[in-house]
């Protein structure tokens, strides 16, 4: 594994490289997914730009009811941040489950994204949050919806010319609830095996909207559109909940790999989404 | 000349912490010498096939690369092993198992060695394999090696179970299943070989077993033992994992040093270590149990088959310790059992902290539950009804003249845990909440030391100098386990000296005789009585020389508080330095070396019973555990687990080998399982094969019980193993009691839980 | 493509010309004589690489060498000037170790979490070191340690 290695000293530089072409350059953050695929062979890339130097990158900031996550914030701060805490707890909950307290000292949340692994634990909690992703380019900035920038299997919509910068959602509101569950087979270190989050607006008891993502359980992050139109309108009565279950099952339509069996994955989705909703009826 | 032995029974600081805390031990990966190369292994590119070809030259071309050798590159015997010599360093004309070398290159830097493996051509003819073991024991089954896929067959008998089954109320008969699992130290296997001036070969690097890999290196590099040494770095963990797969390494690093005279570094990465180094057994076992309805056992009928892989390695001893074992701590009059050990295209299996015990333990003590819940009995009652007790006689004919303590320790940790109230009370509880509480135990009986295996013997040297410090040797192995500190507290109490006035000096095969390996949990009662024996003389040596000074004969004279003294009379004293000079100057040789050698025991190999271990030690370990049964997640809240040691000559070192045996078993019962397909590995790093964290291992209750022994050094016998053999199936049982489900097969993971199956795999291939 | 990096490691202004595909584990290890950090999985599975950067825990083995060019790089060695550190103090005391291939790391993850947290509890604890594997242990003793040193500060 030979490599280049170039340290971008600003956006704008970094975009500049970017814009140069070089297909076999690769972006480097925290590493910590970047460079196992590294040893494992199943990347070789000629040159990796550094911008962990970039401070535009950097930063959690609230303004007008919308939060922005720096790419570049790394998992442990998010899951030590009072802010978020109050206001995004499903992501909050999703990046305290990453890997190990090292892991996530040094893995990022835009890292996290790009990689596009289906079982990357933050990213059912960004769908149910809603948020959208800043694509910016030499050429000018996109604004994609996060269910529209993963297309497969560590696939996403980013182009080579493409920094991924930042990552915005609206705040969670008085109303607003939300959660994120994971299953891994070990208690600690583990990679899921599914997980569910979910965020619901809830008034005088019953669900006025809701928005479920599964983790693990296909190629990319699902939503379960089904079940959150049955839960839209009604409260959180235990038989609705499990009428909710087995719906999210039902659709989670869940692939076996070696981590689990479909099977296993499908019942545990809707269990982890009725396991979040008991504790918010 | 009597000793002062107060420091028997403390927990004085390690030997070995200092360096261990700062990081300045020294492990195998950190050594480096001048001109050292790295090789790297060609590995076989199916599980069974026949080697047609092999071109080397491209690889040899490479700039950086010193040589490449293959099997016609060895000068000795193209295999090894300690019990059939059938292990092949480097393959010859077959590959039995994807961990099989073809080619070994080194090179100035791994990276070039790395490059120059893949630019060697191996053309093969592959052969069909056989990847379950009662596969591999059919008549048309493949054949692994030229006399066939049968290692071993071993059996007991004792009556006639005939008679037993007629006797029984009831005949119960399970089936259950463990898995291959892996050691995971976490330091995988390194050597650095180089060629000392006078020509002698020296392997230094993390050995678990000195002699066994000079014996090895020596065979197949055509050397003489005396032109070997195997010298021990300081070891990352082995659990009985670093023997045989050292000694292929140490073959295959020390051949590229006698073709290139320079030092080579050869290391496993996980991913080799995971496909290359041998596993625990997986066994099929199949058990028939005859009992009243009084709950007295009549009679058991056992046939087990366990997957050896590719290389016999310990399967012939692994599978006669669960012979000798298969019935457990319980009075049976009537036994027939029978273990086969089969060659497969798997991974080969050899010796796990357990050694062919925490297989048939999971087995017969999730049986005794299951039995117990057919009679209405409670499963600790059933237990003390046919447990083994003083002067009974064991499944293969043994009559026990030791303190047998099984009952004990069941009585000391049921009582410890709240058994009967906990018994009681959590089915009751269950029935109103989602995670069910669940309490199980299981209780066995292990034979000490090699036994019936072979001679059991080893030596130490003591050496006293001139300013009263000592130097203490033996050919045994620290692995972590606190051997060097327990060996430095002996000669410590028998010459009345603080434990830092004793050097325990590094193991290396030149400086002692051939001890045996450190294995089968012997160091401390076969070594600890060499060590003592060495000391005493050592002592006597000193007290001969003070004798006249003190005007009192030998026999009135002791060794305490850094002083030779007449015992009763402390004034009557010169300093122990004093004496040694005196001594030295006298002439005498302040350097004893002792031999020990166990107590006499038999084996008819033909009849399948004998005394099969000189002594034996008792255990007991409870599970109370919490299951999720929607999710299947089991947390272990709390282990109570109580050992008779005989007697704890370092507390501290004993409960920490308790919580470290606890701790592997909970991983053998939940998580583990070195997954493979057609002789695939599929769990390749960390990652997949997934040990505890510190967040799946509940509270660790260590309970020492001590029932001193007459052929243990201060009435020690031993802790390392037992530790490890029980844990899983007192999980099982804790399982079923919370949740009325019994998993017969290991591991039990949450999909086994919930759906009652394991998971399937796809097959993919990733060499 | 060489390129000359400078950093801290455990006090001491270092210098040191890498590749830039050196991993930061293996310069510690191979070029600068900091043979604490272990190998022990090269994929940030074990935790047996940990060093602390900058006063976090990170993995040794999933960084590039020259990300550490001017930052600060402390290992168990540069624990402390003198002695030990009342951690490494309690490691010895409680047994926390027997083959010690893990005690850097994970006296390291430790340290971290008492600067962070100096009273943490049982679960906080087990959740700090939950990144450091150790196969010798069961970990009882290392948390019963870190727990220790949390009972006699202030």
């Amino acid at each position: 594994m030979k490599f280049n290695y170039r340290r971008a000293g600003s956006l704008k530089e970094a975009l500049e490289i970017l814009s140069e072409g070089d297909e076999s350059l690769k972006i480097l953050a925290g590493g910590t997914d970047l460079l196992v695929m590294i040893q494992d062979k199943l990347i070789s890339p000629g040159v990796l730009l550094d911008i962990n130097g970039l401070e535009e990158l950097k930063g959690i900031e609230e303004s007008n009811g919308r939060i922005r996550l720096g790419a570049l914030v790394s998992h442990g701060q998010i899951a030590a941040d009072k802010l978020l805490r109050e206001k995004a707890l499903p992501l909050v909950e999703s990046c305290g489950e990453v890997g190990s307290p090292q892991i996530r000292n040094r893995g990022t949340i835009g890292g996290n994204l790009v990689m596009a692994s289906p079982s990357g634990d933050s990213i059912p909690a960004l769908y149910v949050l809603g948020a959208e992703v800043s694509l910016k380019s030499r050429d000018g900035e996109r604004v994609i919806p996060i269910e529209d920038f993963f297309t497969g299997v560590k696939k996403c919509v980013i182009r080579p010319d493409e920094l991924l910068i930042s990552i915005t959602f609206p705040a969670l509101g008085p109303d607003d609830r939300g959660f994120f569950k994971k299953l891994g087979q070990r208690k600690a270190l583990a990679i899921s095996k599914v997980s569910t989050a979910a965020v619901l607006t809830l008034r005088a008891g019953v669900v006025v909207s809701i928005r479920i993502a599964l983790g693990a359980v296909g190629t990319t992050v699902l939503r379960a559109p089904r079940t959150e139109a049955f839960l839209t309108g009604k409260s959180l009565a235990p038989e609705v909940i499990t009428e909710a279950a087995r719906l999210c099952a039902e659709e989670s339509r869940a692939i076996t790999d070696i981590r689990s069996t479909g099977a296993y994955r499908d019942e545990m989705a809707g269990l982890l989404l009725a396991r979040g909703l008991e504790k918010l009826a | 000349m009597n000793s002062n032995p107060s420091i028997i029974g403390t927990s004085p600081k390690r030997v070995d912490a200092r360096e261990k805390v700062t990081g300045s031990a020294r492990y195998g990966q950190d050594l480096r010498m001048d001109g050292m190369l790295f090789a790297r292994v060609k590995h076989a590119e199916y599980p069974h096939a026949r080697i047609r070809s092999i071109k080397t030259a491209r690889a040899k071309r490479l700039k950086g690369v010193a040589a490449v050798v293959t099997a016609a590159d060895i000068p000795g015997n193209p295999a090894f092993g300690a019990i059939i010599i059938d292990n092949q360093p480097i393959a010859g004309d077959k590959v039995r198992y994807l961990g099989d070398a073809v080619a070994v290159v080194a090179a100035e830097t791994e990276a070039i060695a790395e490059r120059a493996v893949d630019l060697i051509e191996v053309k093969y003819e592959e052969l069909p394999g056989v990847f379950d073991p009662r596969e591999a024991l059919k008549p048309d089954a493949p054949r692994i090696h030229e006399k066939g896929n049968l290692i071993v067959h071993h059996k007991t008998r004792k009556g006639d179970v005939g008679v037993g089954f007629g006797e029984a109320d009831r005949i119960i008969e399970r089936s259950y299943s463990t898995q291959r699992v892996e050691h995971a130290y976490i330091e995988t296997e390194v050597v650095v070989a180089y060629l000392d001036p006078d020509g002698t070969l020296v392997i230094k690097g993390s050995h678990q077993n000195l002699f066994n890999i000079r014996s090895a290196v020596a065979g197949v590099l055509g050397l003489p033992l005396s032109k070997v040494r195997i010298i021990q770095a300081s070891l990352g963990g082995s659990f009985g994992g670093k023997d045989d797969c050292m000694a292929v390494l140490g073959c295959r690093a020390g051949l590229l040093s006698l073709k290139t005279a320079r030092p080579i570094m050869l290391s496993n990465s996980r991913e080799d270590s995971l496909v290359e180094s041998y596993k625990r057994h997986p066994y099929f076992l199949d058990y028939k149990v005859g009992v009243k309805d009084d709950g007295t056992i009549t009679a058991m009928e056992i046939n087990i088959v366990a997957d050896g892989g590719a290389y016999a390695s310990m399967t012939q001893f692994v599978t006669w310790r669960s012979v000798v074992h298969a019935t457990g701590p319980y009075r049976v009059p009537h036994v027939k059992t029978d273990i086969y050990g089969a060659y497969t295209n798997n991974t080969y299996t050899g010796a796990f902290r357990g050694f062919g015990s925490p297989q048939i333990t999971f087995a017969y003590e999730s049986l005794m539950d299951e039995i117990a819940g057919e009679l209405g009995m409670d499963p600790l009652q059933f237990r003390l009804k046919n447990v083994l007790r003083d002067n009974d006689v064991t499944a293969t004919g043994q009559k026990l003249d030791h303190t047998v303590s099984v009952g004990e320790a069941l009585e000391v940790t049921t009582r410890a845990a709240g058994w009967d109230e906990k018994r009681k009370k959590f089915p009751e509880e269950n029935a109103g909440r989602i995670m069910k509480r669940g309490i199980g135990l299981a209780c066995s009986y292990r034979g000490v030391a090699l036994g019936a295996e072979g001679v059991d013997a080893t030596g130490a040297i003591v050496r006293i100098h001139s300013d009263g410090s000592v130097d203490l040797t033996t050919g045994l192995s620290e692995m972590g386990q606190g051997l060097k500190t327990i060996f430095s507290q002996i000669v410590a109490a028998e010459l009345g000296l603080p434990i830092e006035k004793i050097q325990y000096r590094e193991t290396d095969t030149s400086t002692i005789t051939d001890g045996g390996p450190t294995v089968a949990s012997r160091s401390t009662i076969i070594g600890g009585s060499a060590v003592r024996k060495a000391a005493i003389a050592a002592r006597e040596k000193l007290g001969a020389a003070a004798a006249e000074k003190l005007g009192a004969p030998p026999a009135k004279i002791i060794a305490s508080d850094e002083k030779i003294m007449v015992k009763g009379d402390p004034v009557r004293a010169v300093s122990f330095r004093e004496a040694a000079t005196m001594a030295l100057d006298a002439g005498m040789n302040l350097s004893s070396f002792a031999w020990h050698v166990s107590p006499p025991i038999w084996w008819n190999e033909e009849e399948g019973r004998g005394d099969a271990y000189f002594t034996y030690v008792y255990g007991c370990q409870i599970a109370e555990v919490e299951v999720d049964p929607e999710t299947g997640r089991v947390n272990v809240l709390e282990v109570w687990a109580a050992h008779d040691v005989g007697k704890a000559i370092n507390p501290e070192t004993v409960r920490g080998q308790i919580c470290g045996g606890v701790a592997t078993a909970i991983g053998y019962g939940l998580l583990e399982e070195v997954e493979m397909v057609d002789g695939v590995t599929k769990t390749m790093n960390l990652d997949e094969y997934l040990i505890p964290t510190a967040m799946d291992v509940g509270k660790i209750h260590a309970i020492i019980l001590e029932n001193e022994d007459k052929y243990g050094p201060y009435g020690a016998k031993c802790v390392a193993e037992p530790t490890a053999e029980l844990c899983a199936a007192a999980i099982a049982n804790a399982v079923c009691h919370a949740t009325g489900k019994r998993i017969r097969d290991l591991p039990l993971n949450l999909e086994r839980i919930v759906l009652g199956h394991k998971l399937v795999k796809k097959k993919r291939r990733v060499r | 493509m060489k390129k000359m990096i400078t950093f801290t490691i455990n006090g001491e202004l270092r210098s040191v010309e890498v590749e830039p595909n050196d991993i930061l584990l293996h310069i510690l290890r191979d070029k600068l004589g900091v043979t604490s950090p272990k190998i022990g999985c090269e994929r940030g599975d074990c935790g047996t690489c940990t060093i602390l950067l900058n006063g976090k825990s990170v993995r040794s083995c999933l960084m590039l060498a020259v990300e550490a060019d001017g930052q600060e790089i402390i290992t168990v060695e540069g624990l402390s000037d003198d002695g030990l550190t009342p951690l490494q103090d309690a490691f010895i005391k409680h047994n926390s170790f027997q083959c010690g291939f893990c005690a850097p790391g994970m006296i390291l993850a430790a340290t971290e979490l008492l600067e962070k947290n100096p009273h943490p509890t049982k679960g906080e604890v087990k959740e700090a070191i939950a990144g450091n594997l150790c196969r010798c242990t069961g970990y009882e003793p290392i948390i019963e340690a870190v727990l220790d040193v949390s009972s006699q500060s202030n």
